[in-house]
C-alpha cells in the first residue's frame, strides 16, 4: 500500500473508532462493502451490523453480492424490507426522489440502531460525491448518519484501491445506483417499471456487459453503454434486442452518446440540484 | 422545436431515403434514428455519431439514439 493510501486508511480507521459501534447502510456496492469490511476490522464483529434495505429498486444481483460478501468475510448482516414505493412523494418521482427513499432507509436503520444498542449509523458517501446532485444526503443529515469516507477524505479510487488490497470482489464493480434512477423524473416509479428495467439489465449482464444503463421511456428502452463495449454490442445485437424486449419493452435504442454517469440529472435546472457539500 | 422539423431536416442531412428520425418517448424527448444495418454498424461509436447527436440535440431532443432494429 502506498504512503498516501495508508494515511487515508488510518484516517478512516480513526473515524470508525470514533463511531464506537456501527450499523452500515449496506447495498452491496463497492463503497458500502468496503465500509462494512473496514468497520469489521476496526471495531470487531460485536460492534458492526451491515444492513441491506431490500425493495423493488434494489437490483437482485446487488442483494446477492451483499449476502455473498457478508458470508465470505464474516460481516454480521441483516436484510430488512423497505417500502419507499408506498410513499406517494417518492413514487411521483420528483428530482429529490432520493430524499424520500433515504428518509425511509435511515429512519428504519436509526430505529434499529437504537433498539440494538449501536451508537452510529454510517453510509458510504465519499469525497468524489461532493458536488453531485444528492438529495438523499439531507435525509442522512437529519438522522445524524455519518459518512466515514467523506470525513476521512477518501474518493472512489481510494475505495477501489483499498478494496483490492483487502481482496474484496467488488473492487472493480461498476457504480450501481438504484433501479429507479433509470426512470425519468416526473414519470411514476412503479414496481412494474422497475421489474422491466431489472429484467432488461439482467439480460445484458448475462451477455457479459458491465457498464450500462437501460433507461425507461415507456415502451422504449434507451441503452446507455460504455464506449468500450459497443463493438461487442453490435456483434450480439440480435440477442441484446431480444433480451431487452423480453424485459417488457417494444423498441430498443442505443444512445449515441454512450453511458454517462449522472445523465438523468443533466436535464435538471440548477434550481433543482441539491449538491452534496451544501451549495445548491 | 417540433419533432417533425427535426425529422425532415435530418433526413435531408443524412444518407438518403432509408434514414428515418422519429420522436420517441412519452414527451417525444428521444430522436430515434433508424438506418439499415450496414449504416448502423458504420455509425455507432464514431465521431459521426457524436456529430449527429449534437445536431439533433440542437433541434431540441434531449436524447439521440439509434434503433437496434435496423431499417429493412
Amino acid at each position: 500500500m502506498d504512503a498516501d493510501l495508508a494515511i487515508k486508511r488510518a484516517r478512516l480507521d480513526a473515524v470508525l473508532r470514533d463511531c464506537g459501534s456501527v450499523i452500515v447502510g449496506y447495498s452491496g456496492g463497492v463503497d458500502s462493502v468496503l465500509l462494512a469490511r473496514a468497520a469489521l476490522e476496526v471495531l470487531g464483529a460485536d460492534r458492526v451490523l451491515a444492513v441491506t434495505g431490500k425493495s423493488a429498486s434494489l437490483p437482485s444481483w446487488m442483494e446477492s453480492t451483499a449476502r455473498d460478501v457478508a458470508e465470505t468475510f464474516g460481516i454480521p448482516w441483516l436484510e430488512i424490507d423497505t417500502d419507499e414505493l408506498s410513499d406517494r412523494r417518492y413514487a411521483a418521482n420528483p428530482s429529490n426522489r432520493c430524499y424520500y427513499c433515504k428518509t425511509e432507509l435511515w429512519g428504519r436503520l436509526t430505529a434499529l440502531a437504537a433498539e440494538r444498542g449501536f451508537r452510529t449509523v454510517v453510509d458510504g458517501s465519499n469525497a468524489d460525491d461532493v458536488g453531485d446532485h444528492r438529495p438523499g444526503a439531507a435525509a442522512a443529515a437529519e438522522r445524524r448518519v455519518r459518512s466515514p469516507f467523506l470525513e476521512a477524505r477518501l474518493g472512489k479510487e481510494d475505495i477501489r484501491s483499498l478494496s483490492r488490497e483487502l481482496g474484496l470482489p467488488t473492487w472493480n464493480q461498476p457504480a450501481a445506483p438504484c433501479l429507479a434512477s433509470r426512470i425519468p423524473y416526473g414519470i411514476e416509479v412503479t414496481s412494474d417499471r422497475l421489474r422491466q428495467v431489472e429484467r432488461a439489465e439482467l439480460s445484458l449482464r448475462a451477455l457479459g456487459f458491465r457498464e450500462f444503463r437501460v433507461r425507461h421511456h415507456e415502451r422504449v428502452a434507451r441503452l446507455e453503454i460504455h464506449p468500450a463495449e459497443i463493438p461487442r454490442l453490435l456483434e450480439r445485437r440480435p440477442e441484446v434486442v431480444e433480451g431487452v424486449r423480453r424485459g417488457g419493452f417494444e423498441r430498443v435504442l442505443l444512445d449515441l452518446e454512450g453511458y454517462r454517469r449522472g445523465s438523468l440529472n443533466a436535464s435538471l435546472p440548477p434550481s433543482q440540484l441539491v449538491r452534496l457539500g451544501g451549495d445548491a | 422545436v417540433s419533432a417533425r422539423r427535426g425529422r425532415s431536416r435530418e433526413r435531408d442531412d443524412l444518407a438518403g431515403p432509408e434514414v428515418r428520425v422519429e420522436a420517441l418517448g412519452p414527451d417525444g424527448e428521444i430522436a430515434g434514428v433508424r438506418v439499415p444495418l450496414p449504416a448502423l454498424e458504420r455509425l455507432v461509436g464514431t465521431a459521426e455519431a457524436a456529430n449527429l447527436a449534437g445536431r439533433l440535440r440542437e433541434l431540441g431532443f434531449r436524447h439521440v439514439a439509434v434503433d437496434l432494429d435496423p431499417a429493412p
